[in-house]
């Protein structure tokens, strides 16, 4: 093995041993400033990324993912090693983490009120997520709200941020001096990148916020930015959608929902331009 | 000895592990399927869980929990579909624990619903469950006839809705086995589940025997030491209610012409899992061959362990080879079993160069 890392994000800490350069060369700047105190903490994920079949290491190179000796996955092409990981990650947190209500939503957080964005994959949740970010929001997540269903709260799990097609050129226009992980090409999700998160929110990744408010997003090409106000029963709803575990969690996850929407305001979201869209979103928390 | 094997035959060692074992012991027993067991071990005994293992434990047994319930819906929608195609219909396994509220039920997962029926209404109840949006499974036309020819069990079905897989069996073991145990020998016994009324499964005995004859004619041991443990389980409940319990299932085992099962699960839970037995019983389960035992000592000692390298070594993979083998030439003869092993070789070897094909099935 070339490298072997440990990662403490949020609340899981992950140790990643891989042979792959380019999975220890992204790791090294989007992960740079993450570190332990401790020396040797928990474990709660060890993942390998390295090549199974020897054939593999040399004729259409492929990687394999695995988490402790499971390979959950079949190999990806070698160059969708760093994007592999990451996509790794997700399914690690989202099949094992059921101490959280877990949903598919980009998660901000500022004034200690956190909002929520739950949405389908490709609804640009993700883009919205990264220029709220870089414009002043702590950043939660991209791609995963965690709701804790001992005290409700939602606790960061902050990672780079996943950007597909179009959307890294935009954000690369929008954020200066962005970080970028290496392309990959002709993924199952088209051309994908990572994006360095800002150094702020990852240092206070270990704090956890009350959830102030759910909006369901939609990017609508050339759009005033808008904000509906939804019902507390079609939120219901379509958060059961866009969850991972309800089905797991069943009654608790149910007590959970229901508690949280007295407490928090609902809404869709259409938006098209970044600046609206930061004004709009700040106006829900100032 | 394994950390895993250990805190299973003793609970009270869950108590003061330090954190590096308890790393090892998590990794051991999410390779055997046996997170939610320990979580059950702990909880019964009020042991306090260091937070950094907490919620592995509790997210291992909110799964099976989950799919307690399941079952307990699939308790009411099976019976209630085939109402009129069957006249015995009877939960087997995983299922018959959590019908039967024992204590192996709690944290353990499972991947389908095992049901018993009679061989002449499988017509009948195959209709009936196709037109109920329960569809078949991929499996492509050499497998869907070999389970026809030659298994005891038609090829899995899986809800439309539901999401549940049902596997139907319409007999102990497979047709090419060399024991034939009758299906119609064992004895049921009905139990009732809350908000959903009676069901039927296996009395105490026939439920342990059942489980050895499978556990003891596989020939790969994937789930092996869940298995082993399970069966511990149920020995210790047992026991705990009927002193005799042992002899009793020994006894059974002889009259349904399985004693040897019986003999092997009896004795391999005794030697791995440190199940509480007589002298006199333990001396009477070894084989007359000494041969016979020191192969089956070898293989069944090094088989029932953590699948992790932690624990891994040359006796293991031995170990496994032979059992391999046996299981075949146990489940069928040289003619059927060495076409079969073309046949899946040949497969496996198409499979993985088309693999490059179909590579979208991540999150």
């Amino acid at each position: 093995m070339l490298a072997q890392f440990t990662l403490p994000i949020g609340p899981f800490n992950f140790s990643i041993k891989t042979d792959n350069t380019a999975v220890v060369k992204n790791l090294s700047s989007l992960y740079g400033d993450y570190h332990f105190s401790d020396d040797s903490p928990f474990i709660d994920f060890p993942i390998t990324i390295t090549t199974r079949s020897l054939v593999r290491r040399f004729i259409k190179p492929q990687v394999d993912f695995f988490l402790d000796e499971f390979a959950p996955f079949k190999p990806l092409p070698k160059d969708q090693s760093f994007a592999m990981l990451e996509w790794g990650m997700n399914w690690c947190i989202t099949t094992q983490a059921h101490q959280f209500l877990i949903f598919h939503a980009g998660t901000i957080e500022k004034n200690n009120k956190v909002i929520i964005m739950p949405a389908e994959q490709g609804s640009g949740k993700s883009t919205l997520t990264a220029a709220m970010v870089y414009s002043g929001w702590r950043l939660f997540s991209d791609e995963l709200a965690l709701i804790s269903v001992t005290d409700e709260l939602v606790y960061p799990c902050t990672r780079p941020i996943n950007l597909k097609n179009n959307s890294i050129d935009v954000i690369d226009n929008f954020v200066d001096n962005a970080v970028f992980s290496t392309i990959a090409k002709d993924t199952h999700k088209g051309t994908v990148a990572l994006l360095k998160p800002p150094k702020a929110s990852v240092e206070r990744m270990f704090e956890p916020a009350p959830l102030h408010c759910i909006v369901f997003p939609k990017y609508v090409a050339n759009s005033e930015a808008k904000l509906t106000p939804i019902n507390q029963i079609d939120t219901f709803q379509q958060l059961i959608q866009h969850s991972f575990n309800y089905h797991i969690l069943g009654e608790q996850g149910f007590h959970l929902i229901a508690s949280l929407l007295k407490n928090v305001a609902c809404y869709q979201f259409e938006y098209s331009d970044f600046e609206q869209a930061k004004k709009l979103l700040s106006s829900l928390v100032d | 000895m394994p950390i895993l094997i250990q805190v299973l035959s003793e609970p009270k060692k869950l108590q003061n592990l330090t954190m590096s074992q308890w790393q090892v012991l998590l990794s051991q027993a999410k390779a055997s399927q046996l997170v939610g067991r320990l979580n059950y071990l702990m909880d019964i005994q009020n042991y306090t869980k260091p937070s950094y293992v907490k919620w592995h434990l509790e997210s291992a047994y909110k799964v099976a929990e989950k799919q307690r319930k399941q079952a307990i819906v699939e308790f009411l929608e099976v019976p209630s579909t085939l109402k009129n195609a069957t006249s015995t219909l009877i939960f087997l396994k995983g299922a018959a624990y959590i019908a039967k509220n024992l204590p192996c039920s709690f944290g353990r997962t499972f991947s389908d619903i095992d049901v018993l029926v009679k061989k002449q209404e499988l017509r009948k109840i195959e209709t009936i469950l196709k037109f109920s949006n329960w569809l078949k499974t991929n499996v492509d036309d050499y497998d869907e006839q070999y389970y026809r020819t030659w298994m005891h069990e038609i090829p899995p079905l899986y809800h439309e809705t539901r999401g549940s897989v049902l596997d139907i069996h319409h007999n102990i073991l497979p047709s090419t086995n060399k024991h034939q145990p009758s299906a119609d020998k064992f004895s049921t016994t009905s139990v009732f589940i809350e908000d959903v009324g009676n069901i039927d499964t296996l009395d105490d005995t026939d439920l342990c025997i059942h489980m050895a004859v499978h556990l003891f004619t596989e020939s790969e041991f994937h789930h092996g030491l869940r298995d082993i443990s399970d069966f511990d389980m149920l020995l210790r409940h047992f026991q705990k209610h009927d002193k005799r319990f042992v002899e009793k299932l020994i006894q059974r085992a002889q009259y349904l012409g399985l004693y040897d099962y019986a003999r092997l699960a009896i004795r391999y839970s005794h030697i791995v899992m440190s199940t509480p037995l007589s002298s006199t019983t333990l001396e009477s389960l070894q084989s007359n061959s000494l041969f016979v035992t020191f192969f089956e000592d070898f293989c069944f000692c090094n088989i029932f362990k953590p699948n992790h390298s932690s624990c891994r070594n040359w006796k293991m993979g031995l170990a496994e080879f032979l059992l391999y083998w046996r299981g075949h030439i146990l489940r069928m003869p040289l003619k059927l079993l060495l076409p079969h092993l073309f046949r899946k070789t040949y497969k496996r070897t198409k499979d993985y160069f088309k693999q490059d094909k179909d590579l979208t099935q991540l999150p």
